[in-house]
């Protein structure tokens, strides 16, 4: 990955906060708790899965560069959505979540000399990652939910 | 029956007590510090922020999770490799809103939910309301560390 590249990604990252925030701005408690025209997550689901990827993705980077290696962790995403209520917590704590880990990642990253970038960090698995893979992943996800909260919208009344 | 309503209450209050402290902080004040040695001001903010990223995925865990393992951590390897030298405007705002959500999802549990365990590497038990009370220590702990580096002006 070219710093322009990397330089874009890391914008984009860093944007997905507020994107995440116009998305849902001005619902209605029924147009969040509505289901959308397929099955899958309402649009308050969605946000409370950012949130709680974003707090994952949050400890997983500062292991990371620490090189501390973790076992994978045991994330069924069904389960955390119920058991963390997820269909009934209001939106509110978890788009401030969302904004502060971004803002607190983008913190580091912007100390992180050039080769930290790319150096290869021990992941689950016997697997390998690097920090950009880590933004990499940490964008798409969010931006990927973000169409998914859209959707979610198009489909409640 | 300890009393969660207060407890939840503290642990609510924690963030806002660490940040009203710092508020007015200069760069110079930022890096003073009780005893030379001591993590200065701008570490223990930076630490607290950490330790809470640490305490959100450990609640959520063991609040979703069968006795999920609970790693312990080297704070001094995080202060020492994660540029604790940064500004601390974005670590006060992580340490903020995450506790507001962490307090969320305890203020939602039910009874039993406060007992839901992991698996600690260095306790024998580990419950919900054990990293509650954990998170209340480790607050006034810090706050007053803070206050002793402010004063000492060392």
């Amino acid at each position: 990955m070219g710093a322009e590249t990397r330089s874009e990604l890391l914008a984009r990252y860093r944007a997905a906060p507020k994107l995440l925030a116009q998305s849902v701005a001005g619902s209605s408690i029924a147009q969040l708790d509505g289901a959308p025209p397929e099955p899958g997550w309402t649009a308050r689901q969605n946000v409370h899965h950012i949130s709680d990827i974003a707090v994952m993705g949050a400890l997983r980077l500062r292991l990371m560069l620490l090189d501390i290696e973790v076992e994978t962790w045991p994330t069924d995403q069904e389960v955390m959505q119920k058991r963390l209520r997820n269909d009934k917590r209001p939106i509110g704590p978890a788009l401030k979540t969302v904004e502060g880990l971004v803002e607190s990642a983008v913190s580091i990253l912007g100390a992180l000399r050039e080769d930290e970038w790319v150096q290869p960090r021990p992941m689950p698995g016997n697997h390998s990652g690097s920090v950009e893979g880590w933004l990499t992943a940490n964008t798409h996800h969010i931006e990927e939910h973000i169409d998914q909260i859209r959707y979610a919208l198009t489909g409640a009344c | 029956m300890p009393d969660r309503t207060a407890l939840l209450s503290e642990y609510l209050a924690g963030p806002a007590l660490i940040e009203q402290c710092v508020a007015n902080c200069s760069e110079e004040e930022l890096e003073q510090r009780e005893t030379p040695g001591e993590w200065s001001v701008r570490q223990i903010i930076h630490h607290v922020a950490d330790v809470e990223v640490g305490d959100a995925m450990r609640l959520r865990l063991m609040v979703s999770h069968e006795s999920p393992l609970i790693v312990a951590y080297d704070e001094e390897l995080f202060a020492s490799r994660l540029y604790y030298d940064r500004p601390i405007a974005k670590s006060l705002a992580t340490f903020t809103s995450l506790r507001a959500s962490n307090g969320e999802i305890v203020e939602r549990l039910p009874e039993a939910g406060w007992s839901r365990t992991g698996r600690h590497e260095e306790h024998d038990l580990y419950t919900v309301e054990i990293l509650v009370r954990k998170s209340i220590d480790h607050d006034r702990l810090h706050l007053a560390q803070i206050k002793r580096a402010l004063q000492s002006g060392a």
